[in-house]
Order: C-alpha cells, then structure tokens, then sequence
C-alpha cells in the first residue's frame, strides 16, 4: 500500500490546562472519505483546525504527501493543498457569489491555479455546486443552504488534494441533505479526498469509507462504518453507560 | 458618458487655471485667481492622502490613526535633503515616499499582529511619538521647527503638482480595486481567517497597503513642506493630521473609489470655515461629525447618496409600474 495522503503523529493540543486533543494518530489514504465523528466537545474541530494550519498542534506531527508540514501558516497549507470549510459559515458578506470563488481561485492551491483564474474556471465551479444562477448574488443575501455550498465552491476553487469539511450538513432540510451527500460523493470520485466531521449519523455512515471516533479528545474507535457503529465503546460516549 | 466624468473632472482641472489666468487681478472679495489655485493646491494635497489611507483603512478595513508619522517624515526628509543638502526640489519627494515606506515597515510588522480596533489603538501613539521625538531633536530644528529655502516655485506650478499627486493615486487606488491585490485586501476585510484559509497571505497584503499608503502620503509631506517653506513637529505630526486622514474618507464614503474625493474636498472646505469661525470648537465639531456618520450611514456620503437614488426610484417605480392602470376607467 501506498503511503497515506494525511498522516498525524501524536497530535496534541493544551488550551491552558484542557487537554483538547490527546495524541491522535491517524492516517487517511487518497481517494477515501474518512468521516469524523464523536460527542460536542470531543476535540473534532481543534483537530481539524490543526490539520488546517490555523491551530499549532502543542506536540505531535503532521505529514501530508510525505512532507512533514507542522507549523506551517493557514495560507501556506491551503497551497500546499489541503483546504477546510467552516462549520459556521463564513463567506466574505459584501462580495458577489463569484468573487467569493475567485479569492479561491487567485490564491488557493498549488502552483498551477494561482497563475490564471479566469471567468471559464470561477464558472465551472460554480455550476459544479449547482451555484451557476446566482454568481452575481451578493452572499450576504443567500440562504443558508446556497451559504452551505458557497464554502465547499470557495474551497474547490483552490484546487485541493485534501478537503475538509466541518459540518457541511448542518441546518440542512432532507432533500438538500441528499443533494450534498450525492456532491461529496461526486467530489472524491474527481479525485480529492474528503476528510469530513458530522454529525448527521444517515450522512456520514452512509457516504464515509472510515470513521474515527473521538471522544474526550481521544480516538476510541476506528473502522467501517457497521463496525463502528456495533462497537460498545461507542454506544456508551453516545447514549451513556446505561445503554449498552 | 457615465464611464468618462472622471477624465472630464480632471479635463475641467487642468484648464480651469488656465482661464482663470486670463484675469489674474479679478477680485470677487471672495475669490480670486491666486485664492483658487491656493485651494486647488491643498484640496488635491489632502484628498491624495485621503485616498491613499483608503487603501489600507477602506479596502483592508484597517484604520490607522498613525499617517501622521508619514506625512511628518516625508516634510522632514525634504526639508533635510533640499535646506541643509541642496538636493534638488522634485528629487526630495520619491525619497519622502521612501523613508514613509521604511517607516511603514518598521511599526507594520508588530501593530498587524493586531486586528480591528487593538490595530487601531495600538496605531494611536506613533504619531504623537514622532511628534515629541522630532521636537527634542535640535539638530532638526527641535521645537522651533524648520525653514525651507524660498526659492519656490509659483502657485500655477504647485496646483500643477497637486493635480499630479492626486490623480496618479486615484490611478492607483483605481487600479488597486479591480486587481488581485485588492481582492485580497477585499477579503481581509470580511474575515481575515477565512482569507487566511483560503491561500491569502495576509500579513503580506496588509503590509503591502500600508506601504503603498505611506509611499503617497510620504511624497504629499514633502510637497506640502516645500509649499509652506516651514514646518514644525506640533503641525506635521500633530494628532489632527492623523484624524483628519480618517474623517475625509469616512465623511465620504470609507472603501468606495471616490468617497475620500468627495470628503477630502468638503472637509478642506469644512476646516477652513470652522478654523475662522469656531476655532476653540472646531475639534469638538469633527468629533460630533464622526459619531453621528458611524451610527447613521457608515457609508458616509456616498451611501447616503445610494440611498436617497434607491429611494427615489422606488418611489417612481410606485407611480409608474405598481398600478399602471389607476385612474384610467371610470367607477362602476
């Protein structure tokens, strides 16, 4: 087997005396979706944010494509091609639906997609998200499901090798959950693999190749999806001790 | 026609002078020619700054109570270089710019470790720091300020100058807006992380702005200097020329192209009446000024003008479009 697209060694992060995140080590293979789930305040999202460079892990490693990245500043890690969406989303307000996806375009990415952004490209994503209709919008009008998929536009334009995405079906009625699980699928068939955290249990299980669990800051399991969700450790951070 | 008014503003300034001109001795008591050419000059000195503050104040929404310090530097850096090293006039301003630039750097690369308004407090004392500094350097003048050589030339070629400065930054500021340099400045603005995120090397552009900021207000200090032939701490680093930097583009519209344009010319306007009439409470005044733009239209007047032309239209479209058959017909 080929070495992992993202590896972590011993991951930790300290917020003064919390411990947030405890020696996760983890390591996702190109071409997966590798699913993260685990209670509220089990750590998912610091962990993502160290991943993403805008968190310093307190210890531990991270390598991606090989390369041992830690450290690294938010901006240089998205050129290196790794890429996050908020959980809360977090568009540039007073910009239009297409500018929002050319700040991708124009500075993302590796190499390549930084030295021409054209109308073709900002276009061709937009329709890729289903968003071609309302480049013109200002995003400070949109709804919260086109708000939704303007961040996963934004990150696609940065042409990334690792996209991760927090929460993308929060606040999301049935059918637009539907449609979302059917873009992340179309997403990683592209070739980007998808490392995502949520907590709409239908989702996640049934679109992820993974799943890690996290709890207290610590993984407590990893697997298929039917493996985890039959692990009694799991049930017990879920539904408490009483359950299983 | 829309597209053209700027080129036929500037049109109109080149030649008003001109016609001017043709009657230098005309006295209306309130104006004459050298009184215009006076005005002409100032206004263009300080709406170039105005716009050039906007690029980083506007654009990168990061305000800065600190141009002062390089409006100050650039009048010394050409009171220096032309007085005591007879460098040749116009050869002082590119070097005022660039010690502005220096500067620019040196207190950039710790106040952007700050965001928002801990940027702009942390921004408030570099002015006032320059200002005690430059009054207790003797060898510069220290308290008694500066004399610059007389040998100037006449207020036609100064309002030339001024034309000059402020139409190569509004060029700039203009060609700022639509690149990928103001995309970025643009994106800082809204949310500095997800910019971040995104590949947009911040603390780069950030500075980057700041410089090209000081570049402009650096040269408009020497420029002003050599206008006046004196120059003391208290007025070119004094507090007011760092407000001033602030209001003309938030009176105006803060972050529009024109807004800093439209307010740099009537607070000249607004300064030379308070300073007559009101000169005790001319500060208090700005004060009120600035509090009531932030609470009603922080758009300044370019969004009040926004309004008042949606307003208007709104209102036409009532009478035209919403009952198109009112009063047509006659009653049942």
């Amino acid at each position: 087997m080929s070495a992992p697209l993202l590896e972590t060694k011993k991951v930790s992060m300290v917020f003064g005396g919390l411990v947030a995140v405890r020696d996760v080590d983890m390591q996702i293979e190109e071409g997966e979706i590798f699913g993260l789930i685990g209670p509220n305040g089990a750590g998912k999202t610091t962990l993502f944010n160290m991943v993403s460079g805008v968190l310093k892990p307190t210890s531990g490693r991270l390598i991606f494509a090989g390369k041992d990245y830690t450290g690294l500043p938010a901006h240089l890690v998205c050129r290196q091609g790794i890429v996050h969406t908020h959980q809360v989303v977090r568009p540039f307000r007073n910009m239009t639906v297409y500018d929002n996806v050319r700040v991708g375009l124009q500075f993302g990415g590796r190499e390549h997609a930084r030295r021409e952004s054209t109308h073709d490209q900002v276009m061709e994503i937009l329709e890729y998200v289903g968003m071609a209709g309302r480049a013109q919008e200002l995003a400070r009008g949109l709804p919260i499901g086109y708000l939704k998929r303007l961040e996963i536009a934004r990150a696609l334009a940065t042409r990334p090798r690792l996209l991760l995405l927090d929460e993308v079906m929060g606040g999301l009625g049935p059918t637009e959950i539907d449609a979302t699980m059917d873009l992340i699928r179309r997403i990683r068939d592209s070739g980007i693999t998808i490392f995502m955290i949520e907590h709409h249990m239908r989702a996640v299980m049934g679109i992820s190749d993974r799943i890690m669990v996290l709890h207290h800051g610590e993984t407590i399991a990893l697997g298929t999806p039917r493996e985890v969700s039959q692990n009694p450790v799991v049930i017990e951070a879920y539904l408490g001790e009483s359950a299983v | 026609m829309r597209k053209y008014w700027p080129f036929m503003l500037l049109f109109a300034m080149v030649v008003l002078p001109l016609f001017l001109g043709l009657a230098p001795n005309l006295d209306l008591g309130f104006f004459s020619y050298y009184y215009f050419l006076n005005l002409g000059f100032i206004t263009f000195v300080f709406v170039a700054q105005a716009v050039a503050w906007n690029i980083l104040g506007g654009y990168g929404g990061q305000i800065s109570f600190g141009y002062s310090a390089f409006f100050g530097l650039g009048a010394y850096t050409t009171a220096v270089l032309w007085g005591m090293y007879h460098w040749p006039m116009v050869l002082t301003f590119p070097v005022a710019g660039l010690v502005g630039v220096i500067f620019a750097i040196i207190i950039g690369l710790p106040t952007f470790r700050l965001t928002g308004p801990y940027f702009s407090i942390a921004t408030l004392g570099i002015g006032e720091a320059m200002r005690v500094l430059m009054l207790n350097i003797n060898s510069l003048g220290g308290a008694s300020g500066m004399n610059l050589p007389t040998t100037i030339p006449g207020k036609m070629w100064f309002y030339y100058a001024g034309l000059i400065l402020v139409s190569g930054t509004l060029a700039v500021s203009a060609w700022v807006r639509q690149s990928k340099f103001g995309l970025a400045l643009f994106a800082l603005n809204m949310d500095q992380n997800a910019a971040a995120s995104l590949g947009v090397n911040v603390a780069l552009y950030k500075n980057l702005a700041h410089m090209l900021g000081a570049f402009i207000v650096g040269m408009s200090g020497g420029l002003y200097a050599t206008y006046f032939q004196y120059i003391h701490p208290d007025q070119v680093f004094g507090f007011q020329a760092s407000i001033s930097l602030v209001l003309m583009p938030v009176i105006g519209g803060v972050g529009t192209l024109w807004g800093p344009v439209l307010g740099g010319t009537i607070y000249y306007f607004l300064e030379d009446t308070l300073l007559s009439s009101l000169p005790s409470l001319h500060l208090l005044v700005y004060g009120v000024l600035l509090v009531l733009i932030i609470v009603l239209e922080p758009n300044g007047l370019l969004g009040m003008a926004a309004r008042v032309q949606r307003w208007w239209r709104a209102r036409q479209k009532e009478h035209t479009v919403a009952f198109p058959d009112a009063g047509k017909g006659a009653l049942p």
